[in-house]
């Protein structure tokens, strides 16, 4: 559910980003979110389509990347981006050392607007 | 035309979350986010906290729920001052929700805040509120793999908190198994077993308590 919140915010920010270029109208909102962000995109593209239907946003369309998981190995300093684990413990060896514990998170917390597609009168 | 733009989606609760950090740190209060699955104890384990520590700290609790103050009773009942946020449906607490609550709250009178979020492992843990630390806690009537389910909640939480192990002989729970899947993805924070019916424990989450505080008003 919390998708909705984070649709609202979306809309907030494109809304701002168009105040600031009069009669533009945008077409396509770019999101990219890592791997840990917990965002489902088929609830996300529904809350956002729920929250234009009948705006001058309707139709918009949003386009997701998901960037992966990336770790920094607390033993050998080595970064690499393991194969998102669906079942299993959350181990993730390093490929370099093997070590399997303690890695810092390089990236995968991302939630962010990147970029927008507009059209001027 | 495309116009590239990169804003943080949660830039608004962010703000605010940083906001209400400044003062909480201005206060010198030590605020804990609890985040549980429903059931888990979150409200024992503050009441249970709130009476025994009730000499040596001056807490206050901010509760989240859906819908009721039932929660805000049962701690309010042991002497310590709640303010109830409801989210009417809403799964998590944000930063403009517990500023709001804050105008019931004197900071300057408290040492330790608990925001006990709304029972869901999942979005809390992506609201800052301007806490110091979360705190996950779990009990052995659920599943010992939930570390494994919930990554994240436990990634982040400096203490996990593993809650009823006076149940432990009539539950299938593995201690170990949940403890060591908790330890792979977060190799420092606290892993602290308690039963808030028979007192088991608590001592190790008071100490926590202590040094957290300590820690905080160190700077």
């Amino acid at each position: 559910m919390h998708e909705m919140s984070i649709a609202q915010s979306l809309l907030a920010l494109v809304e701002q980003e168009l105040q600031l270029r009069p009669g533009s109208r945008c077409t396509v909102i770019r999101v990219t979110h890592g791997a840990l962000a917990n965002l489902v995109p088929e609830a996300f593209e529904l809350a956002v389509e729920a929250l234009t239907i009948g705006g001058p946003m309707q139709g918009v369309r949003l386009e997701l990347r998901l960037l992966p998981l990336r770790l920094k190995c607390r033993a050998c300093g080595h970064e690499f981006e393991p194969e998102q684990k669906r079942l299993g413990p959350p181990l993730y060896p390093c490929p370099q050392c093997d070590e399997e514990l303690g890695h810092t998170l390089v990236q995968g917390k991302e939630l962010f607007l990147e970029s927008l597609e507009i059209e001027t009168d | 035309m495309e116009i590239p733009v990169i804003r943080n989606l949660l830039e608004a609760n962010e703000r605010e979350a940083n906001t209400l950090r400044t003062r909480f740190a201005q206060a010198g209060v030590l605020v804990l986010n609890l985040i549980s699955s429903p059931g888990s104890g979150k409200t024992s384990l503050l009441e249970r906290t709130l009476t025994d520590l009730k000499a040596r700290y001056r807490m206050a609790v901010i509760e989240g729920d859906c819908m009721t103050d039932n929660d805000a009773r049962r701690v309010a009942a042991t002497g310590a001052a709640a303010v109830q946020i409801n989210t009417d449906g809403g799964c998590h607490l944000n930063s403009a929700m517990v500023g709001q609550a804050l105008a019931h709250l004197d900071l300057n009178a408290l040492d330790i805040l608990f925001v006990e979020n709304v029972g869901n492992m999942v979005c809390p843990v992506e609201f800052d509120v301007g806490e110091d630390a979360k705190v996950a806690i779990l009990s052995v009537t659920e599943g010992d793999d939930k570390p494994e389910k919930y990554p994240r909640l436990f990634q982040e939480a400096k203490a996990a908190v593993i809650n009823k192990i006076d149940l432990l002989p009539y539950v299938d729970f593995d201690v170990a198994k949940a403890s060591a899947q908790a330890r792979a993805l977060n190799a420092t924070a606290a892993i602290l077993q308690v039963s808030c019916r028979s007192g088991e424990g608590l001592d190790s989450w008071y100490a926590w308590l202590d040094a957290a505080l300590a820690a905080k008003r160190k700077g």
